[in-house]
C-alpha cells in the first residue's frame, strides 16, 4: 500500500471533449499542478497545517471506482477528493436543450459521493462577451448554471476564459482557489470520518474478536493518506501512535495476532533494514502471520521513509541505532531460535544498510549543523556495527575477552542455536579468515572515527583510537600500539581525567618493555608521568589490571631509574609531583666564615623508595634579571620529607623570588617552576599551596662587596667621575677582575685614579691581585655622555678567587643605579650698585631631600689671584642650614673689583644629605646587643626611612631643630652632642660650580630729589626739607648718572650714548609738571639733570616717582657694532626713600550776603 | 523510585570537564574502563546539545542520559537498554536524587580542609582534590542506586 497522490477527476460534455479546444484546456489544467500553499484547518488539531506543495493526479471521471466494497480499508486518497466538469455552451438555448442535462447527469453521480467536492467550469470565449450583452437581461449561461446547481452557499461554478496560453496561472486563478478549498474541505471530512472509525475500533480493544492487525491497517491507511497529502509530521505521528499501541499490545501478552516473535527466513540477517518491499509485509499483516520482528522492522522502515522525506536523515540513524540496540537485546531471549551469530550479523548488516539508505536521503545542500548531526549519528551507528565485530571477535577468539573488547554483554554459550547460518558476506568471510576480520574491524573503526571527527566528537574518536591501539597490542604490533598509547594520555590530561590518562599510560608502559624503540627515553618520560599521577592520587581508578600495585610500582620505579642511568642525553621532566621542593625559610643565612649564603629546603619524596640525587639547584631571581644559584651536594633522598642544605657562593644581598628547582637523578633532570604561572586555574592551587615568598639575602659585612657611587667632591668644571669602592672582606683576594659597563654612559676603565697599588686599569676592566683582607680600595673612573640623565644604571661583572678557596671562582653580576645629578639647585641674581656687586645665591633641594648646607663660598677660580674682594654679607651664620624643597636658603656676597678680572669665580657648596647623617648615626650607634647587629637588615631598611622623609615625620623636625634623633621604636634618643661627635667623621660633600663675574655695559643710576628753591637745582639739604603739603607744588631735580664701570668692553667708556629718560607717572600720588621725558647724550661718568615740578596729590608717605632710562643708540659706527646689543641696567638711588607729605590744614569761610544783589565769594585757603 | 530502570552507572563531571565521581554497579572491576569511556564520551554530546536533559546516546546494550545542574556540574546516568519504555519522569527523578546526593555531600564542611584558601568560588576544586577519598559522596550515590533496585555491593568489597 504505497502512498499515492490526491486524485482529481475531470469530465466534460461531449461538445467540448470532441473539439480541438479540449486538449488545450486539459494541458492547461495539468499545468496548474502541483497545488501550492494549501491551508488545512482541522477540527481535531489545534494548529493550521500548511501544505506547501501537493501533487495531484488527474483522472478521467469514468475511471473512478464506485464506492468501495473491499474489506481492506483503502486510503483516503483512493477516491478523488475533487471532481471537475468542464462544459462549453454557446448560448442559453443550447444550455437549456442539452448542456444542463449533461451536467445534471454528472452532478447526480458526484453529489452522492461522500467526502468529495465538485466544480463546474464553463469555458467561454473572450469574443463572446460583447454579444452576450443582449442576453444580459436573461442572464448568462454561467448565471444559469449557478442557479441550477449551487445548492448551498458555496459557489461551485466558475468560468474559464479562453486565452492564447492556456497554461498561464492567471486564467486558472479563480478555479484553482476553488479547487484548493474543495480539496482541503473534502480531505478534512474524509479524515474526520476515518479518525472516528479508528477511535471506534480502538475503543473495542478489550472486546473479544478485536484484531490488532485490522486496527493497524486502518490506522496506517490514515498515515498513508497524510503522506499523500504531504503532511509528513501527521503521518509520522500515526506511526508513532501505532508503535506505542503495538508495544502496549505486546505487553498485554496477548500476541495472538502475530506469528512467532521472530521467524528467521534464510536471508533475514543481511536484508536491507529500511526497505518496505523486501517482504510482503502488508499481506503478512493482513494474514495475521507477521512476526513481531518483521512487524517492528516494518514500522521502523515506514517511519524512516517519512523522516527521509522530511530531510532529517540524522534522526533516522539515531532511531535505527536505538532500534537495533533494543531489538538486538530482545532477540537474545530467542537466541535458540536463531542461527549462530544471527544477532550480530543482523545488527551489523542493518546498521550499514541504514547508513546506505540515509546517504540517499541526505540532501546535498544540507546546512553544516545538519551535516554535523548526521555525522554524529553515522559515527554512532558505525560504532554499533563495530561493537558487533567486537562481540564476534570474542566469540571467535580473535579478540581477548577483556576491555576494551568485552564491553558488550555476551550470549550464554550453553544456549543452543537453530540450524542455519548467517548470510552477510563480510561476516561469513570473517568466520574463516582472522585477517579479514581484523581489516574489517580497523576499516569500520576508522570510518566511525572519521564520522566522529566530522561531527566534532573528539572524545568518541579517542575511545575508538584506544580500541584500535588495543587491537594492535593484541596483534603484537607493538610499535604502532605504543605510538597511540603515548599520544592518547595528553588528550585525557587536558581535562585531568586522571583515570583514563593513567590507564593509557599504563598500557604504554606495560608494553614498552617489550618494544624498546630507542634507549628508553619514551619509556622513562611516560613512566615518570605515570608515577606522577600515581603519587598525587594513589587510588587511581582503572588500574585493576595490575594485581599487586605496590610491587608493580616498586618494580617500575627501579626500572625507570635504571633505564635513566643509561640514557644517552639528559631527559628533562617538568613539574613532576614525584619530588616536590619547598623553601622553608624566608631568609637564607650568611655562611659562617665564607662568602655566600646557606638555605635549607624541604624535599618531599612521594615515591616509596629512596632516591640518589646527584644535585639540587635552586635558582632565585632578583631585579634586573639577576639570578642566584643555590646548589647542594649529592645526597640520598629518603621517602617522605627530608631537609637539604644548599649553598650559594655569590655574596649578593637583596630581595629575590624563588624561580625554579632542578633535581638531577642520573640522566633524569626533574625541574620544578616556583614562579607562579598566570592564567591557569590549576596554578591558583599550586601557588597557594607552595606560598611563594620573597627571600631576603642579608648583607654580609665581611663579604667581598663592590659599590659604585658618585664621588664626594664634584666639580662641574672638571670631568665627571664614578667612585668605585671595593671591600675585600674576610678573605685575601687572590685575583679579581671587575668589568663596568652601562647602556646610559660610556665608562672608561683604562684610566682610573687611585691611591691603591694593586690595581691595574685596562680597557677590559680593572684587575686586582693579591689584596689583603679587610681592605677597602676606592678608585675613580671617568665617564662621558650622561646626556642630562639624573641617574644611570651601571652593570658590574666581577670574578674573584679567594686565597682560601683557590679553586672556587665566584662571580657577581649586579646592576647599580647611580645618581649622577646633584641634589641642590642654585639660582644666582646679581645686583649692581655703583662700584659694588651683590650676588645672591639661592640654594634649594631638588627631589624631596633634606640637605644640610655647611658652607657656601664664592672665590676666584684661582685662589691666589687677588683681583676681586669678596665678602659674605648674608646667610652666613656660623651653624649649618638645612634646606628642603619648601625651605630654600639664600647667601649674598659683596664683590668689589680690585683690578681687571680675567678668571671666572667659583661657588663651592659643602653639604650632606640628612639621610646620610641618619644612616651614619644608625650605623655608628652604640649597640647593646651584638646579636642585633648581625641580624640588622642592612642598608635596605634605611630606604624605608628615606621614604618617610617625604612626609616629614615629627622625629625629623626634632632632629633638624635640636640634633637629637629619636626614631620610632627607639626608647632613648641619640643626643645631639654625641651625634655631633659621630658626625664629625662623616665628612662633607662638596659641589663646585664655576660662575663668571657678571658684566653690564651701562649702569644708569637715577634719582629725584627736592630742590632747595624753585630756581636752583641744588638738592635741599637733609633736615631742611621743610614741610611739604599735599597740593603744594615744589621743584625737584631728576638726575641720571651713567657709568661703564662694569662693562667688559674696552672702549665703552669713551663713547657717547644717546639715552632717554622717562619719569613714571604715578597718577594717584603725583602731579608732574615739566620735562617728564627727555633725550640726552651720556658719557661714562656724566650726570644729566632736569628740573621738574611735583605736586603731591595726597598726604602720607609717598615714594618718589620712578625714572626709567633706555638706550636709544650706542653711538658706535655701524661697522663696529657688535652682534650683542649693549646691556643697560638702571636703578634708582635710594629708591626706597619716601617723602612725607603733610595734610593741608586750613579752614574755609563762606560769606553769605543776605541783602539784595546777592553773590557768593569763592573760597580761598589760608596759609 | 523507578524500579523499572536498571541503573548501570553514574558519573559526575565538573564544569571544567574533570571527573568528580564515576560509579558503576556491575561489580566487575574490569568494567571500569567502559564507564569512564561512557562518561568521557558523553562530554561530546553535552557539548553538542548545550543544555539538555535526556538521552545522550544509546549503544548496543546501554543508554546514556545526561543532566546539567545549575552550577554546570554534569551528571551522566547509564541505564540498561531494554524494550521497556523509558519515561522521562523516571529518569528525571533519579537525576534529582543524584543531584541532591551531590549537594548533600558537598555541604560537608570538612571537605574544605584540604582546599586552598583562594579557591572559594570554584566549588569543584574541592572535589577534584579529594575525588577518591570522598566516601560520603560515594555512599550517597550508592544509596540512590539501591533505591533504584540495583544490587550495589557494600563499599570496599567489590571484586
Amino acid at each position: 500500500m504505497q502512498a499515492n497522490k490526491v486524485q482529481l477527476s475531470y469530465a466534460s460534455n461531449p461538445q467540448l471533449s470532441t473539439s480541438e479546444l479540449w486538449n488545450q484546456i486539459k494541458s492547461g489544467l495539468e499545468a496548474q499542478f502541483p497545488l501550492r500553499t494549501l491551508h488545512w484547518r482541522s477540527g481535531t488539531r489545534t494548529s493550521i497545517r500548511t501544505i506547501q506543495t501537493l501533487e495531484v493526479d488527474l483522472v478521467p471521471f469514468e475511471g473512478v471506482k464506485g464506492e468501495g466494497v473491499s474489506q481492506i480499508p483503502l486510503t483516503l486518497l483512493d477516491k478523488p477528493f475533487f471532481n471537475v466538469f468542464i462544459v462549453t455552451c454557446e448560448d442559453n438555448e443550447a444550455y437549456k436543450s442539452t448542456v444542463k442535462k449533461q451536467i445534471k447527469e454528472w452532478h447526480s453521480t458526484v453529489s452522492t459521493r461522500k467526502n468529495q467536492e465538485w466544480l463546474i467550469i464553463l469555458v467561454s470565449r473572450p469574443d463572446s462577451r460583447p454579444t452576450s450583452g443582449l442576453l444580459k437581461m436573461r442572464g448568462t449561461v454561467l448565471d444559469r448554471i449557478k442557479a441550477d446547481f449551487n445548492i448551498d452557499k458555496r459557489d461551485r461554478c466558475s468560468q474559464l476564459t479562453l486565452q492564447e496560453d492556456m497554461s498561464s496561472p492567471r486564467a486558472w486563478a479563480d478555479i484553482m482557489s476553488k479547487v484548493k478549498e474543495g480539496v482541503t474541505s473534502a480531505f478534512d471530512s474524509a479524515v474526520t470520518q476515518r479518525e472516528d472509525e479508528i477511535k471506534r475500533l480502538e475503543a473495542q480493544r478489550q472486546m473479544p474478536g478485536w484484531n490488532f492487525c485490522t486496527f493497524f491497517v486502518l490506522k496506517e491507511s490514515l498515515a498513508i493518506s497524510f503522506e499523500g497529502m504531504n503532511l509528513l509530521e501527521d503521518a509520522l505521528i500515526q506511526y508513532e501512535e501505532l508503535e506505542a499501541s503495538f508495544a502496549a499490545v505486546l505487553n498485554d501478552n496477548t500476541s495472538i495476532w502475530f506469528g512467532k516473535f521472530v521467524d528467521p527466513s534464510p536471508k533475514d540477517d543481511s536484508l536491507p533494514l529500511l526497505s518496505v518491499t523486501k517482504k510482503p509485509y502488508r499481506d503478512l499483516i493482513l494474514a495475521n502471520t507477521i512476526s513481531v520482528f518483521d512487524f517492528r522492522i516494518y514500522i521502523l522502515a515506514r517511519e524512516a521513509i517519512l523522516l527521509g522525506k522530511m530531510g532529517v536523515p540524522d534522526k533516522i540513524l539515531r532511531k535505527v541505532n536505538y532500534f537495533l540496540s533494543i531489538l538486538g537485546g530482545r532477540l537474545r531471549s530467542f537466541q535458540n531460535e536463531l542461527p549462530e551469530y544471527f544477532i550480530e550479523s543482523w545488527t551489523y548488516s542493518s546498521a550499514l544498510s541504514a547508513i546506505e539508505s540515509c546517504q540517499e536521503w541526505k540532501s546535498k545542500d544540507a546546512e553544516s549543523s545538519q551535516v554535523t548531526k548526521f555525522s554524529a549519528a553515522r559515527g554512532e551507528i558505525l560504532e554499533l556495527a563495530r561493537l558487533q565485530l567486537d562481540r564476534l571477535g570474542v566469540y571467535l577468539k580473535y579478540l581477548p575477552d577483556n576491555p576494551p573488547f568485552s564491553f558488550s554483554r555476551l550470549e550464554d554459550p550453553n544456549i543452543g542455536f537453530s540450524s542455519g547460518a548467517i548470510t552477510n558476506k563480510d561476516l561469513v568471510k570473517c568466520l574463516a579468515d582472522a585477517n579479514y576480520f581484523y581489516n574489517l574491524y580497523i576499516k569500520l573503526s576508522n570510518q566511525s572515527i572519521d564520522s566522529y571527527v566530522k561531527a566534532g566528537r573528539r572524545k568518541f574518536a579517542l575511545k575508538l583510537h584506544g580500541s584500535l591501539a588495543a587491537l594492535d597490542m593484541h596483534r603484537e604490533r607493538l610499535a604502532s600500539a605504543l605510538q597511540v598509547y603515548t599520544s592518547l594520555p595528553a588528550h585525557y590530561a587536558t581535562h585531568q581525567w586522571a583515570s583514563l590518562e593513567s590507564y593509557m599510560r599504563l598500557q604504554g608502559i606495560n608494553h614498552s618493555n617489550e618494544a624498546h624503540d630507542d634507549d628508553g627515553r619514551a619509556f622513562v618520560a611516560s613512566a615518570m608521568v605515570f608515577l606522577g599521577s600515581w603519587v598525587s592520587d594513589s587510588r587511581v581508578e582503572l588500574l585493576e589490571d595490575v594485581a599487586d600495585l605496590d610491587t608493580f610500582i616498586a618494580t617500575l620505579i627501579r626500572k625507570v631509574f635504571e633505564t635513566s642511568e643509561s640514557l644517552a642525553e639528559d631527559l628533562t621532566v617538568q613539574d613532576n609531583p614525584v619530588l616536590e621542593t619547598m623553601i622553608i625559610e624566608s631568609s637564607p643565612k650568611c655562611t659562617i666564615n665564607r662568602d655566600g649564603y646557606n638555605i635549607e629546603v624541604d624535599i618531599f619524596n612521594k615515591l616509596p623508595c629512596a632516591l640518589n640525587m646527584g644535585s639540587l639547584v635552586l635558582t632565585l631571581s632578583g631585579h634586573e634579571s639577576i639570578t642566584l644559584k643555590f646548589k647542594s651536594n649529592a645526597c640520598e633522598v629518603e621517602p617522605g620529607h627530608s631537609k637539604v642544605e644548599l649553598f650559594c657562593s655569590t655574596p649578593l644581598p637583596g630581595h629575590y623570588l624563588p624561580h625554579s628547582v632542578e633535581m638531577r637523578i642520573g640522566k633524569l633532570l626533574l625541574t620544578q617552576q616556583l614562579k607562579p604561572k598566570e592564567s591557569s586555574k590549576l596554578s591558583v592551587l599550586i601557588r597557594s599551596k607552595t606560598r611563594l615568598r620573597m627571600l631576603t639575602l642579608p648583607v654580609d659585612a665581611n663579604a667581598f662587596s663592590i659599590w659604585v657611587s658618585q664621588p664626594k667632591d664634584v666639580n662641574i668644571g672638571k670631568g665627571a667621575q664614578l667612585l668605585v669602592d671595593v671591600r675585600t672582606g674576610r678573605n685575601t683576594i687572590q685575583n679579581a677582575r671587575l668589568r663596568l659597563s652601562s647602556s646610559d654612559i660610556s665608562i672608561d676603565t683604562s684610566v682610573g685614579q687611585t691611591d691603591a697599588s694593586p690595581l691595574s686599569f685596562s680597557k677590559d676592566g680593572v684587575e686586582l691581585a693579591n689584596v689583603e683582607k679587610d681592605l677597602r680600595l676606592t678608585f675613580l673612573l671617568p665617564y662621558q655622555n650622561p646626556q642630562g640623565r639624573t641617574s644611570v644604571k651601571v652593570v658590574i661583572d666581577a670574578e674573584f678567587t679567594n686565597e682560601d678557596e683557590p679553586t672556587l671562582t665566584r662571580t657577581i653580576k649586579l646592576v647599580k643605579t647611580v645618581t649622577i645629578s646633584q641634589p641642590i639647585a642654585v639660582n644666582v641674581r646679581d645686583f649692581f650698585r655703583g662700584q659694588s656687586l651683590f650676588s645672591s645665591f639661592t640654594l634649594s633641594s631638588v627631589a624631596a631631600e633634606h640637605i644640610r648646607i655647611s658652607s657656601v663660598d664664592l672665590q676666584p677660580y684661582d685662589e691666589t689671584e687677588e683681583s676681586v674682594k669678596i665678602s659674605r654679607i648674608a646667610g652666613g651664620s656660623e651653624s649649618s642650614v638645612v634646606i628642603s624643597p619648601a625651605h630654600p636658603a639664600t647667601f649674598i656676597f659683596h664683590v668689589q673689583r680690585l683690578r681687571e678680572v680675567k678668571d671666572s669665580l667659583q661657588v663651592s657648596i659643602r653639604y650632606r644629605k640628612l639621610q646620610e647623617e641618619i644612616d651614619h648615626l644608625l650605623e655608628k650607634r652604640p649597640e647593646q646587643d651584638s646579636l642585633e647587629t648581625a641580624s640588622r637588615p642592612g642598608p635596605l631598611s634605611f630606604k624605608n626611612l628615606v621614604s618617610e622623609f617625604k612626609d616629614r615625620p615629627p622625629w625629623l623636625d626634632l632632629y633638624i631643630a635640636t640634633g637629637e634623633l629619636l626614631l620610632p621604636g627607639d626608647k632613648a634618643p641619640l643626643h645631639s652632642n654625641e651625634n655631633l661627635g659621630v658626625l664629625s667623621d662623616l665628612g662633607w660633600r662638596t659641589f663646585s660650580i664655576p660662575v663668571d663675574l657678571p658684566q653690564i655695559d651701562l649702569l644708569a643710576s637715577t634719582s629725584i630729589h627736592v630742590a632747595e628753591n624753585p630756581f636752583s637745582t641744588v638738592p635741599r639739604a637733609i633736615g631742611r626739607k621743610g614741610n611739604l603739603f599735599a597740593g603744594q607744588p615744589f621743584t625737584a631735580v631728576v638726575s641720571v648718572n651713567v657709568s661703564c664701570y662694569w662693562s667688559g668692553r674696552e672702549d665703552a667708556a669713551n663713547r657717547p650714548y644717546r639715552m632717554r629718560f622717562e619719569v613714571d607717572e604715578m597718577i594717584r600720588d603725583w602731579l608732574i609738571s615739566g620735562q617728564k621725558r627727555g633725550e640726552f647724550c651720556a658719557k661714562d661718568g656724566t650726570t644729566h639733570s632736569v628740573a621738574i615740578t611735583l605736586m603731591a596729590l595726597r598726604h602720607g608717605e609717598i615714594p618718589m616717582p620712578k625714572v626709567n632710562v633706555m638706550l636709544l643708540s650706542s653711538g658706535e659706527e655701524p661697522s663696529q657694532r657688535s652682534s650683542t646689543p649693549l646691556t643697560l641696567e638702571c636703578y634708582q638711588v635710594r629708591g626706597a626713600e619716601k617723602l612725607t607729605i603733610l595734610p593741608r590744614v586750613g579752614k574755609t569761610s563762606f560769606v553769605l550776603n543776605v541783602g539784595p544783589g546777592s553773590f557768593s565769594d569763592t573760597s580761598f585757603p589760608e596759609g | 523510585m523507578a524500579p523499572s530502570l536498571q541503573v548501570l552507572g553514574v558519573g559526575y563531571i565538573s564544569p571544567q570537564n574533570q571527573p568528580i565521581l564515576i560509579r558503576y554497579f556491575s561489580g566487575k572491576k574490569k568494567d571500569g574502563l567502559k564507564f569512564h569511556y561512557i562518561a568521557h564520551t558523553s562530554l561530546d554530546v553535552f557539548e553538542e546539545r548545550k543544555c539538555y536533559l535526556g538521552l545522550l546516546y544509546a549503544m548496543d546494550d546501554f543508554a546514556v542520559y545526561g543532566y546539567i545542574t545549575p552550577l554546570r556540574v554534569k551528571i551522566v546516568l547509564t541505564i540498561a537498554l531494554t524494550d521497556n519504555l523509558v519515561r522521562d519522569a523516571d529518569v528525571t527523578m533519579i537525576f534529582r536524587a543524584l543531584h541532591m546526593a551531590y549537594y548533600h555531600a558537598l555541604a560537608n564542611p570538612f571537605l574544605r580542609l584540604d582546599a586552598p584558601y583562594d579557591a572559594v568560588v570554584d566549588h569543584t576544586a574541592l572535589l577534584v582534590q579529594s575525588k577518591t577519598q570522598w566516601k560520603g559522596f560515594r555512599r550517597r550515590v550508592d544509596e540512590v542506586a539501591r533505591a533504584c533496585g540495583v544490587n550495589v555491593p557494600p563499599d570496599g568489597e567489590e571484586t
